[in-house]
């Protein structure tokens, strides 16, 4: 899984990453809500969206599997890759659990 | 301010949104910023932020009676109140408003243009006046509206402001001169000047998404800050008579005392439907949003203008249609857009075509669907679209046909200059 910058002017903000083709996405959700994040789209909604105390979001494409992760704006700039490579990892977890 | 979202109205086979019967669109930062740099750019800063104050302040004024007229507000309590909490709900800030019918203070922070002016230059780019004229005139239509006043006696100025390296941004409201009010451009005006509706190319599917946005739209709404983050950028739910009042009092200025001139101010303004476009639909186009509702655009040029046409439909813009397209001409045809029914409204026919946003749009599609490999997840940054647009274009962008003009539509022709 690769972590990059998402196509964003907005500075440090918005973080993407790609889960594997054809990985369930329920143990994922799973690994982020042990992680205190908290779906607030319905379940049928074609964007699973799920949002962190501290604000932060990750957005999951149901059908791509593309993922962004969204660092809170109160979040310091310079602290900013740091909060979202903490979520890019949680999300690596979740999905290593998922392997045979 | 659920209240509000029950306020809003769909003039469904035109695809033109209205707020309490006050015509309301979608634009994001980077096409807000831009429009009034071009309108400061045209008029020189002083006379360009009196243009867009008082832009501000009429739609605003036309807006705020309208929703407090529905919702029972009758106080200046209530109406300070409404005033405080719309602004907000459109995603434009968080505005404190202590004024009494003398006047007095406001003060914003998180304010939509001064914000995310500096977050999109930041410290790249000093600048020496503040930009958030479009609070001041919010500001003052609510005093005005308060405590009954007629239109023009609160007059406000921005002292203080984010952009100015200011900690926050500060307003002073005190007396003006009243004048008459402009004519109300509503949902009745809009609907007395568009053209029966018809479809185009990929119409089935233009409507859908177009349908598609518009339910994600109403879901839409500023957050603790008063700012709505959407699709990768600042999104407004913004007053289209701002946007055509100040492009209109720009250009009739430019044409009554600098005549030569005003042919350089229309193309700003049509470059600003090309920011528009690469930067708004761009970045919706691009968006986990869009990839959700959607998918992601696959770099075919007629799902890149399909898409486009349904953003523009969806975010308020008019019932834009695709006429034809090839790599070397692409026409779009509307029944309706913003514009027109603006300028029919408030000045009447015009000797030539009026236009502007849904020419610089058109070219902007031609070159989304062309130029930019979509596939490739392409960053939409600054450099990218002077790559894309400064010097290169091959095609030249012409209205065919236009409602100010007489005309029964609106058309636009993309050809090989």
């Amino acid at each position: 899984m690769d972590f990059a910058r998402d196509q964003s002017c907005l500075r440090s903000l918005n973080w993407r990453t790609d889960l594997p083709p054809g990985g369930q996405l329920d143990p994922l959700v799973a690994a982020l809500s042990r992680a205190d994040f908290t779906p607030t789209s319905t379940g049928e909604s074609p964007l699973l969206v799920l949002r962190a105390r501290e604000g932060h979001e990750v957005l999951i494409v149901r059908r791509s599997g593309r993922v962004q992760i969204r660092v809170h704006y109160l979040t310091p700039e310079p602290e900013r890759r740091a909060a979202a490579e903490a979520i890019f990892r949680t999300l690596v977890r979740g999905v290593v659990g998922l392997l045979p | 301010m659920e209240r509000v979202n029950g306020l809003r109205s769909l003039l469904a086979s035109q695809d033109l949104t209205f707020l309490a019967g006050v015509p309301y669109v979608y634009h994001c930062h980077h096409y807000n910023l831009f429009h009034d740099q071009t309108i400061d750019d045209a008029l020189g800063e002083e006379l360009g932020t009196t243009v867009r104050t008082r832009a501000a302040q009429n739609a605003a004024r036309e807006l705020l009676q309208a929703i407090a007229a529905r919702l029972g507000a009758e106080t200046p309590i209530e109406i300070i109140q409404l005033a405080q909490d719309l602004f907000a709900w459109m995603g434009h800030g968080t505005l404190k408003i202590d004024v009494d019918a003398t006047g007095g203070r406001a003060e914003g922070s998180y304010l939509h243009y001064g914000y995310s002016w500096t977050e999109k230059y930041g410290a790249r780019v000093r600048r020496a006046h503040p930009a958030d004229a479009f609070a001041a005139g919010f500001a003052a239509a609510a005093t005005e509206l308060g405590w009954k006043l007629p239109p023009g006696s609160m007059a406000a100025v921005e002292q203080k402001c984010l952009v100015l390296r200011d900690a926050g941004c500060a307003f002073e409201l005190r007396p003006g001169s009243p004048v008459a009010a402009p004519r109300l451009v509503d949902e009745a005006a809009f609907a007395s000047h568009v053209a029966p509706s018809f479809g185009g190319l990929e119409e089935e599917t233009i409507s859908a998404i177009a349908d598609g946005l518009r339910g994600f739209l109403r879901g839409v709404r500023g957050d603790e800050r008063g700012l709505v983050q959407a699709f990768s950028v600042f999104v407004t739910a913004h007053l289209s008579n701002y946007y055509s009042e100040t492009i209109y009092e720009a250009v009739h200025q430019l044409e009554k005392t600098q005549p030569g001139s005003a042919s350089v101010a229309e193309s700003l303004f049509r470059e600003a439907g090309q920011v528009c476009v690469f930067n708004t639909f761009g970045n919706i186009l691009l968006s986990p949003e869009w990839e959700g509702m959607v998918g992601a655009p696959t770099g075919d040029p007629m799902n890149t203008l399909a898409g486009c046409c349904a953003i523009a439909r969806g975010l308020g813009f008019g019932h834009w249609t695709l006429h034809a397209f090839s790599p070397k001409e692409l026409v779009l045809r509307a029944s309706s857009n913003y514009e027109a029914p603006f300028y029919l409204s408030r000045y009447g026919k015009s000797d030539k075509a009026r236009c502007y946003i849904f020419q610089g749009a058109a070219l902007a599609m031609m070159v989304l669907a062309t130029k930019v490999k979509w596939t490739e997840h392409p960053k939409l940054t600054q450099e990218f679209y002077i790559s894309l647009f400064r010097g290169k274009i091959p095609w030249k962008v012409r209205q065919t046909q236009c409602q100010t003009r007489g005309d029964a539509i609106a058309e636009v022709t993309v050809s090989l200059g």
